[in-house]
């Protein structure tokens, strides 16, 4: 019996070196994963400052470049996993992933303003969307990443107003209604995307917010694609002097 | 889209919620089965009760194990492994106490990948929960198993050495008094070899220290055994160990709230 127990026990302990390797690997994959994403959220910072706020393009562009260089360290990331064990580990690069989502979906809204489909974001990331077909994007992880917009795009809605662009926290708070009615569909568990939902509503609350301080005070653009040039005379003039195009 | 994602997660969070009622059954059958055997009291009863924990072992395999393989055919285990986790650690603790009653030898992972291993005729009118359609298709017999990570069953295992702790002292109370010295030498080395393995996991902290409380308890058992079973009556032995151990002593009863 001792020889028996010896062995089994030996061959756990192999079982557990492997494992260790393997999320060693996995963690210098996500550490680099991770720094990538930090530049990209860097630059998407600018859109919440007035000169950024109009080169919303260039940053899209910048951004999905950076987005692409991803691909390898996914590609590089399912190299390493045992095949059909991706919930094993998914832990590791949960994170990572939800914020991809979200810079992903950011830029999607930034370009034209929808909302970033499983598919396109799969696409952006070099994953797939389905588990059988590799290594895919969890879906709880894509829903966290759009929540994670919804708080950014609220943020950008009060700095859009402060950058004299009067047009975006309209479209701001359709795009996040929508979302909300989106969300109110799902059935959730009391997990953290649960949590991270309650949060949605107070996101909407700031954007309706905006949106109310601006329809009171007659700033609100005529039509909906208007650009930021008002005829009504209680524009301020002092703060938005430097931005007349 | 969302509705979509609504469905899809709600048929995840379905499946999860299947799995888990199973486990629970899985996990009060596996307790029961565990009861059954510290009942053993010398031969006569021994056979009897081991045909009878053989029966629910293979009732356990057939309904709630093979419900289990099916909800899991074509997933990824890991997704809804802790939903049957709980079931899975307690059924390796019946099962691995069965075998060692009857064989005197540790189950071995195989032995308990087999166990929860069916072959399932895949063709006509086969049931596939979760899924509207039946399959339709030529008549196969294909491999349908549990997946059992080799952490779950090692924690069994560590569960095991509990039960093994109650069987001595029981085996004490009852008069048999070599056995007692066996079990010690089982648990000493599983708590030796747990040694080697350092912090991989919370639950395994937790765990080994319950392993050696537990050793802890035989040790001084036998100890008592050796040093003062020459000096007491056999039938005062069983009053003298609870003095030692400050904790009720349950072979009369078969509570599972003691000695824990």
């Amino acid at each position: 019996m001792a020889d028996n127990i010896s062995e089994i026990f030996s061959e756990f302990q192999d079982f557990i070196n492997e494992d260790q390797d393997i999320r060693e690997d996995i963690r210098l994959i996500v550490r680099d994963l991770e720094q990538r994403a930090r530049e990209i959220l860097a630059i998407l910072q600018n859109v919440h400052q007035p000169d950024g706020l109009k080169n919303t393009s260039s940053l899209c562009e910048a951004s999905r470049s950076k987005l692409s260089q991803v691909h390898d360290c996914f590609r590089a990331l399912e190299s390493k996993l045992p095949k059909d064990q991706y919930y094993r580990f998914n832990d590791h690069w949960r994170f990572v992933m939800q914020r991809l989502c979200f810079l992903a979906a950011f830029v999607v809204f930034l370009e034209d303003e929808h909302l970033i489909t499983r598919n396109e974001c799969a696409e952006m990331l070099g994953v797939q969307v389905v588990r059988q077909k590799g290594f895919h994007i969890d879906l709880e992880d894509y829903l966290m990443g759009l929540l994670q917009l919804a708080t950014e795009l609220s943020r950008l809605s009060v700095n859009a107003v402060a950058s004299c662009d009067y047009a975006r926290p309209m479209k701001i708070a359709k795009f996040v209604a929508e979302l909300d009615s989106g969300f109110r569909l799902l059935n959730l568990k009391n997990d953290s995307l649960r949590k991270r939902f309650d949060g949605l509503k107070y996101d909407l609350k700031k954007v309706e917010e905006v949106v109310y301080d601006l329809s009171i005070r007659g700033l609100r653009p005529q039509e909906p694609a208007a650009s930021s040039n008002n005829t009504d005379p209680v524009v301020e003039q002092s703060a938005c002097s430097d931005s007349t195009a | 889209m969302f509705h979509e994602c609504q469905e899809e997660l709600d048929m995840r969070h379905d499946k999860y919620e299947r799995i888990a009622k199973l486990s629970r059954n899985v996990t009060i059958e596996s307790k029961r089965v565990i009861f059954l055997l510290h009942r053993i009291n010398g031969d006569e009863s021994c056979k009897r009760i081991l045909d009878e924990v053989e029966q629910k072992l293979d009732l356990l395999q057939n309904t709630e194990w093979h419900q289990i393989a099916l909800e899991l055919q074509n997933e990824d285990p890991y997704q809804f492994l802790r939903a049957y986790s709980p079931g899975l650690q307690e059924y390796v603790e019946a099962l691995a106490f069965f075998h060692y009653v009857q064989q005197h030898t540790l189950l071995t992972a195989q032995q308990l990948k087999h166990s929860l291993t069916f072959s399932e005729l895949s063709g006509n009118d086969v049931y596939e929960p979760g899924i509207d359609s039946t399959v339709k298709g030529p008549i196969l017999l294909r491999p349908l198993s549990v997946y059992v990570p080799l952490t779950e069953y090692i924690l069994g295992l560590a569960d095991l050495t509990g039960e093994m702790m109650r069987m001595a002292i029981n085996c004490i109370g009852r008069g048999e008094l070599s056995k007692p010295f066996e079990l010690c030498q089982c648990i000493r080395s599983m708590h030796n070899a747990f040694l080697s393995y350092g912090s991989h996991s919370r639950e395994m902290l937790v765990k080994f220290s319950v392993l050696r409380q537990s050793m802890r308890k035989v040790e001084d058992a036998c100890y008592t055994l050796k040093v003062r079973g020459s000096e007491i009556p056999r039938h005062l032995l069983a009053d003298e160990l609870k003095s030692l151990s400050h904790l009720p002593l349950c072979f009369e009863t078969n509570s599972d709230d003691c000695l824990d």
